[in-house]
């Protein structure tokens, strides 16, 4: 990747750590172009703090140069700055853009026609895990980019149906865009790199995950995509602060409406109350931005249902709208356990219930 | 004057003959005592001393020197109390060589004279019939654990005087009679049972088939569901003890010390050592290489509560033991192999706080918490558990209900039948049950129908389980098909073993 000498300094002033991002763009104000850091290091000892002020001067090397230009290109990371015609128009315009994006994979799919962020919390449900997939899936097969932070939970399930729906996803790091955290994850960040999606992170290769950089990096979630949704959460869950981001960011926001008293719904349901557009299928997404969508597929939950005898049916309808436990279930049903457990397995395998912590069930289709 | 006595020394869980020679002569009044005595023993001889008197003998006149022979063998513990005395009052001549003759002597002796119990009297009286000892006498606290004993002639003493008397032919004791151990089998009663669980269906089941396999059994749960009281019922529902299984666990309760005047044992042993148990305390091992809870636990359950917050080298130390079946320890002053057959049971919570997966109450962990919870139990210990059983949180209103629960009698009945099946099938190869099936027998043995077959695949797949888990479901749907009678291995019987490997699953940590 060749890079001009404006942004290898571009990159090489936002690379460096305790400079934030407010501080990036009045270094800019006050020298005109990073180069001048660069030769003139004094004036920023009025803007930075006195660590920040010891890291640019110590990165003040060929030596840094080397080691940071190495380590993107050893890892496959791109950089786009912020005055760069291929930087996505949509997190130009958000207070506090980056100043550079750190890519692994893909950067095409940043500037994506149509692209939603989908988040929620790290502990969801079954109903939401399921929510959450589903609708990703329906958003990408009508080609939409599903943008999320690859974390556990809903972000994990947005990044795999969207994947499954067959459009490449964007994953916003809050460490390197090579490092993935939390390493379980490992496995979907390897198919967003090989699918055509891309990991970024404004943080440049090398940097660990910190606490304070997921807030941060959840501005980057909302500010690349059209709009966005929260499926799970409680009020504290930090997707509620990627939701404030949409806010201040004029983003649409849609919310997933669940029970009054689940503390699973909290959040989207808040949202709801303080004027979010409530979401129960990918329809009112589409509708409000008036994208097209092709018609769902006919209904494939009474195809997997035709061939069931009707002990499984009765099963099946009972799990449909709630989560039963393998007690309740056999007290209900009157059979006895080893049958209800090979009749559970059965259903499982064929992906009509699923099974959770607890040994609870619920049917998913 | 000489005279010997014959007594027994304990090393392991077998006994060795001790001649306990005493010699009287004259000379400053003195009592030696050789022959490599540990402290208790070397204390015996003030024991002795008093004893004497206080049953009303003078202690004799001139030097006195007491040899336990073999003289390179370390012995142990305060059992030679009584043949001591006993060798003091012939070699002063008051009872006849010829009285002793085939017969041995253990109890230690209070001050008063009276005999007190002492460890490993079962072990003791075995080898020395074994031996051909004809007549043994033992102190009378210790009768019920030798009641069973056919072949020698056992003789309760309850006090010095006592023994002086039957062996002088004055009053003589009456041999014990021997009871027979189906008698022992119908007088016991149960502390817990089966019927005192209410609900738990699915996890009733699940012990149901560990029982029957003899599979080792992990329970996640939150706390207070009951998986202590259900590990309890697990060896109610064991097939009852073969006389020699009783007599082998006797054993090495009855070396341990454990005895406190029990019968045989007729009910499976259910150890529960603490979680921050050592692993000399686990395995076996002190000074004196005693048996640790693995052996206490032998041809019975041994119940870790609480896995995670066991230590890791001692879970670790657990796994050769439970490969082989017995523990040899090696110390500086003896060497012992214990026999450790033992269905393993093991209980945790399904994450730190103890509420995931509850409905009712919200789990505060974060995943990496439950991860890490998770990641102290040892991978391979992990691997040697055939089934993980989930247990349910009973709501109060199911504790108060008293619909009637099937008793573990009824539950005992199943679990014979499928065990009567499995060593029909597994006559004379050395394997007990399905759980100690290998690689090869399971080829051999685990036969599927087709569709079972290409069930189990897909559960693999779809469940990206590993080859383990694989072996592991295999060897639960033999047990399952030997409880249904079945000859091969169906797709119920698959279906239902892939319902209990619960961590195999992904969204478990």
């Amino acid at each position: 990747m060749f890079y001009t000498d404006q942004q290898k300094y571009w990159i090489w002033l936002s690379s460096i750590r305790g400079v934030s991002t407010s501080q990036f763009y009045q270094l800019i104000n006050e020298y005109g172009e990073p180069g001048y850091v660069w030769d003139q290091l004094i004036l920023a000892r009025h803007i930075l703090a006195p660590a920040a002020y010891r890291h640019l001067k110590e990165a003040r090397s060929q030596d840094y140069l080397d080691e940071l230009f190495g380590q993107m290109e050893e890892s496959d990371v791109t950089a786009i700055t912020q005055p760069d015609d291929d930087y996505p128009d949509r997190l130009r315009s958000i207070p506090e853009a980056p100043p550079t994006l750190f890519v692994r994979g893909n950067r095409e799919v940043l500037n994506a026609e149509k692209a939603f962020a989908i988040v929620g919390s790290r502990k969801i449900t079954v109903d939401g895990a399921r929510f959450t997939e589903r609708i990703a899936e329906r958003l990408a097969e009508n080609g939409v980019c599903v943008v999320s932070g690859l974390a556990f939970g809903a972000d994990r399930k947005a990044h795999e149906g969207c994947l499954n729906g067959g459009s490449p996803t964007i994953a916003v790091l809050a460490s390197g865009p090579e490092i993935v955290y939390p390493r379980e994850n490992e496995d979907v960040a390897a198919r967003i790199y090989e699918e055509g999606g891309a990991l970024l992170s404004e943080y440049r290769p090398g940097t660990k995950p910190a606490t304070h950089h997921f807030p941060a990096r959840n501005r980057i979630i909302s500010g690349l995509a059209d709009g966005v949704l929260m499926t799970e959460g409680t009020a504290r869950s930090g997707a509620m602060i990627t939701m404030n981001y949409a806010r201040v960011q004029n983003r649409p926001r849609f919310a997933v409406p669940g029970s009054v008293y689940a503390a699973s719904s909290e959040g989207p349901n808040q949202l709801l109350v303080e004027g979010a557009l409530p979401c129960i299928s990918e329809k009112q997404v589409f509708d409000y931005f008036g994208w097209k969508r092709v018609e769902e597929p006919a209904d494939m939950a009474a195809d997997a249902l035709d061939g069931l005898d009707e002990t499984s049916c009765k099963l099946v309808e009972i799990l449909k709208f709630e989560e039963k436990s393998f007690d309740e279930l056999a007290n209900i049903m009157k059979i006895s356990p080893s049958s209800l457990n090979s009749l559970l397995t059965i259903l499982e395998m064929q992906g009509i219930i699923r099974q959770s912590a607890g040994r609870l069930y619920r049917a998913i289709i | 004057m000489l005279s010997v006595v014959l007594s027994y020394g304990l090393s392991g869980i077998e006994g060795f003959p001790v001649r306990v020679e005493v010699n009287l002569s004259r000379g400053i009044t003195q009592f030696e005592l050789v022959g490599l005595p540990d402290a208790a023993v070397k204390e015996s001889r003030e024991r002795v001393r008093t004893a004497l008197k206080n049953s009303g003998f003078s202690f004799p006149e001139g030097r006195l020197t007491v040899n336990l022979a073999p003289a390179d063998m370390k012995k142990e513990g305060p059992a030679f109390d009584l043949p001591m005395a006993v060798g003091i009052l012939s070699a002063s001549g008051g009872i006849l060589p010829e009285a002793m003759r085939d017969t041995a002597l253990l109890g230690e002796l209070s001050l008063d004279g009276s005999v007190r119990p002492v460890r490993g009297v079962l072990p003791m009286t075995i080898s020395a019939r074994e031996q051909g000892v004809k007549r043994i006498l033992v102190p009378a606290a210790n009768a019920g654990e030798v009641r069973c004993i056919e072949g020698i002639d056992i003789y309760p003493v309850e006090s010095l005087r006592a023994a002086f008397s039957h062996l002088r032919g004055e009053t003589p004791i009456d041999r014990l009679e021997t009871v027979e151990y189906r008698q022992l089998l119908g007088e016991r009663t149960p502390q817990v049972d089966f019927s005192h669980v209410k609900g738990q269906k699915s996890a009733k089941r699940a012990l149901e088939i560990a029982a029957a396999g003899g599979h080792n059994v992990i329970m996640i749960g939150p706390p207070g569901s009951g998986k202590t009281l259900m590990a309890r019922c697990v060896p109610t529902i064991l097939p009852d003890m073969t006389f020699e299984e009783a007599l082998e666990t006797t054993r090495i309760h009855s070396a341990a010390g454990l005895m406190d005047g029990g019968t045989l044992l007729v009910e499976r042993p259910f150890r529960t050592p603490h979680h921050t148990a050592s692993s000399v305390s686990l395995i076996g091992g002190g000074v004196h290489a005693t048996p640790g809870e693995i052996s206490k636990a032998h041809n019975g359950v041994l119940f870790l509560d609480e896995l995670p917050e066991y230590k890791r080298d001692v879970l670790e130390a657990l796994r050769q033991p439970m490969e082989d079946g017995f523990v040899t320890i090696t110390r500086v002053n003896a060497q012992s192999t214990y026999p450790s057959q033992f269905m393993l049971i093991c209980s945790m919570n399904p994450c730190p706080c103890g509420n995931y997966g509850s409905r009712t109450q919200p789990c505060r962990c974060s995943q990496a918490d439950i991860r890490r919870y998770l990641n102290r139990i040892s991978g391979p210990l992990l691997d040697r558990i055939d089934l993980h059983i989930e247990i349910e949180s009973i709501p109060p209103e199911r504790i108060a209900d008293d619909t009637l629960e099937e008793s573990s009698e009824a539950i005992r009945e199943r679990v014979e039948t499928a065990r009567a099946v499995q060593r029909r099938r597994y006559a004379g190869r050395g394997i007990q049950c399905n759980a100690r099936l290998d690689a090869r027998s399971i080829t051999e043995f685990c036969r599927m129908k087709p569709d079972a077959r290409k069930m189990l695949m897909k559960a693999c797949d779809t469940m990206k389980l590993s080859n383990r888990a694989f072996t592991r479901i295999l060897k639960v749907s033999r047990t399952i098909a030997d409880m249904a009678d079945s000859d091969m291995i169906e797709l119920a019987h698959v279906a239902e073993a892939v319902q209990y490997r619960t961590l195999d699953r992904k969204y478990w940590g």
